[in-house]
């Protein structure tokens, strides 16, 4: 084999990496397996909401004299709203959503409200990912913590392998069933290293800003956080004036940023201080070949450009913060980038599953096997992956977030405690994957029975289609698997209840 | 993308591919640095290409997707054919442990809530303070101070993950604890005094 280019470690350091990633790994796993998973299916956040309400038809593209219709419709139906936001269609997205502060709609190719946005399943999920359901200011952090931590997972890790150029390509499926998980978990790791600190580092970065912003005001803006979020996402463009005025303008700056970013239509409009006289319109245009959020362009109800926000061209800095969103959700390439994100997202859950497979193993080989423990790892790894499209079949029934909420973490805990109490970590496994596809399939059912839609859409096709055809796929397993007995020859592994 | 753009973008992948074809070759019969040294330029010349064609946006999209096909072609096989919790294990006898009193117990659970908080919150409060310090050297006079602020803020994210392993390493509950405490302290003097 080769010479390791791996700086040569001793057996005592790698012995110490090794124990420092299983602490953390047992420490955070079962919380951090919710966020990644639920990550991973947020990668389609977008194409799940539409599919929510599947009879909103597409709409291709709409004219400035209907973006204006539609502000003044917002701001009628929101009047005390701050902010008035209209995301137009774009090439590959075909959607209109408008709405204010209070309130999204979407709305048709002639400016017609066709129904308020409703996708309860999808609400929940971000809420899921983004604060764990927890109250949000303090979910945020919460989950940003989970990402230091797997940045520094990921650390710990390659300290403690010491051999990973000369095992780079090896994956050993006989033998020891602990090396088979350990390659398969080493392996994954270390060849999504990319993706899994992107994603972490993005998502800590985005969640630990406030933090992150409090401490650098204390220590360098004289306490004034506002000084410092002005200098990386630059600062109001014009003063605030709170004196009535009517909502003018869209259309003529519609018009005007044609001319000022020619074949770069705007695929976010935002209207600050809307019906107020220091009402101005910010227009995100996407740089096609950038992972920023967007190049904005300010302008004055009159049409003049006020400003340009420079996250393209401007400092380092800006750009990489104005990059943060793009990577962490793998919105840089239309449906194909997600899916590769979601492949990459699933790896990842097979990596944090995979890795506490590997401790108990180790455990059953000193002879200190842990059955109990082992099934409610396997009952809380499928249990809450069941517990997904059990609220998304809620959600269609027209269940509201309250309940989501409660039904996905009182029943992913119910299937670990029934797993843990009633059955092996290799029947659980089996059975819930079992009722994982038929939940998956019982979806695309429901929903073409209750919510209907047109399937001359291919996004919403595709979404019925692929719930579909992965409940089968995850149904069929545990019998191309060799059924619900354990395969390995020979020896039945469940245990029975009180054994 | 435009057409030569997207010419680019593909002989970029092709080229990519074929670096890690090389280092799959040079794994599988050593000894060959020529071979070893193309397959890292393949590599390097494949981001490089794809920079040229779709700027970092493109970079991002290669890098995706060649982890997705290393990843995949690897362990794909591997992961139809292992068994998870359902692997039998040769078992050997349990060894015999000594009792734990109540007292021991209490002490380990006590024991690991600090290991935690050390880890956790204490990391984070040394990290982001000396990056508050490190922002105090780098912050331009004058000018935007972005680069300086996210870069302070980059560096905060990676000190704090790596002095939770590095924390954790330490096998010596006291040595862990001193190492924290210090490490507090040394932060909040370079934020505010230094």
């Amino acid at each position: 084999m080769a010479k390791t280019l791996w700086p040569k470690s001793s057996s005592a350091r790698v012995d110490s990496s090794l124990s420092a990633h299983s602490i953390m790994g047992l420490v955070i796993s079962a919380i951090l397996f919710v966020v990644c998973l639920s990550g991973t299916v947020a990668v389609f956040e977008d194409e799940l909401e539409w599919w929510e309400q599947a009879n909103v038809a597409p709409v291709e593209s709409v004219s400035p004299a209907v973006l204006q219709s539609t502000a003044e419709e917002v701001l009628r139906r929101d009047p005390e709203t701050t902010h008035l936001y209209l995301y137009p269609p774009r090439e590959n997205w075909p959607r209109f959503i408008a709405g204010g502060d209070n309130g999204i709609y979407a709305v048709d190719e002639n400016g017609t409200f066709v129904s308020p946005l409703e996708a309860n399943w999808n609400e929940f999920l971000v809420h899921l990912h983004y604060y764990l359901n927890l109250p949000e200011s303090f979910g945020m952090i919460i989950v940003a913590i989970f990402g230091v931590m797997l940045v520094s997972m990921a650390i710990s890790g390659l300290l403690a392998h010491p051999r990973i150029f000369r095992d780079a390509f090896r994956f050993k499926r006989q033998g020891q069933p602990r090396l088979a998980q350990a390659d398969l978990h080493n392996r994954l790791s270390v060849w999504t290293t990319p993706f899994i600190v992107a994603v972490a580092g993005t998502g800590a970065m985005i969640g630990l800003f406030t933090i992150g912003a409090l401490v650098f005001a204390q220590t360098n803006f004289g306490g004034d956080t506002r000084k410092l979020s002005e200098a990386i996402f630059g600062g109001e463009v014009i003063e605030a004036d709170d004196t009535p005025a009517p909502i003018v303008g869209i259309d003529l700056a519609v018009e005007q940023l044609a001319k000022d970013a020619p074949g770069q239509p705007p695929f976010l409009v935002v209207m600050h201080e809307p019906g107020q006289k220091s009402q101005h319109i910010e227009f995100y245009v996407d740089e096609t070949d950038r992972l920023i959020y967007g190049e904005t362009y300010t302008y004055s109800t009159e049409g003049e450009l006020l400003a340009i926000g420079h996250n393209a061209d401007g400092p380092a800095g800006q750009q990489i913060a104005m990059s943060m969103y793009r990577v962490h959700f793998g919105d840089f390439g239309g449906v194909a980038m997600k899916l590769i994100y979601f492949i990459l997202g699933l790896m990842l859950c097979v990596i944090i599953a995979g890795g506490l497979n590997i401790y108990f193993l180790k455990r059953r080989e000193k002879g200190r096997a842990a059955p109990r423990l082992e099934a409610l790892w396997s009952g809380w790894v499928w249990g809450s992956t069941l517990f997904l499209p059990v609220t998304l079949i809620g959600a269609i029934l027209g269940l509201s977030i309250g309940w989501l909420v409660a039904i996905y973490w009182i029943g992913s805990a119910v299937c670990s405690l029934a797993a843990c109490v009633l059955t092996s970590a290799a029947m659980a496994g089996n059975v819930l994957r079992l009722a994982l596809g038929a939940a998956l399939m019982l979806c695309a059912l429901i929903h073409a029975a209750v919510v209907g839609g047109d399937w001359s859409n291919p996004y919403i096709l595709l979404s019925s289609v692929s719930l579909f055809v992965t409940g089968a796929a995850f149904a069929a397993w545990p019998f191309l698997r060799g059924g619900f007995r354990p395969v390995v020859a020979g020896k039945d592994l469940s245990f029975t209840p009180g054994e | 993308m435009t057409g030569t753009g997207l010419l680019l973008a593909v002989s970029a992948t092709l080229l990519g591919l074929a670096g890690l074809a090389l280092l799959f070759k040079v794994w599988r019969k050593p000894g060959q640095p020529v071979l070893l040294a193309s397959g890292w330029a393949l590599l390097a010349v494949s981001l490089l290409l794809w920079f040229v064609a779709n700027h970092d946006r493109g970079v991002a999209q290669v890098t995706s997707l060649l982890m997705l096909l290393v990843a995949g072609a690897i362990t794909l096989p591997g992961f139809l054919g292992t068994n998870g919790l359902q692997s039998p294990v040769r078992e050997r006898p349990a060894p015999a442990l000594a009792p734990v009193s109540a007292l021991g117990r209490a002490q380990r659970v006590a024991s690991g809530i600090w290991t935690f908080l050390i880890a956790g919150p204490i990391a984070g409060l040394i990290a982001f303070f000396t990056a508050g310090g490190l922002l105090r050297l780098i912050r331009p006079e004058t000018g935007n101070p972005a680069t300086a602020v996210v870069s302070a803020f980059i560096a905060a994210l990676v000190l704090w993950a790596l002095l939770s392993t590095l924390l954790l390493m330490e096998k010596r509950p006291l040595r862990r604890s001193a190492y924290a405490i210090g490490g507090s302290f040394f932060a909040l003097a370079v934020a505010f005094i230094g």
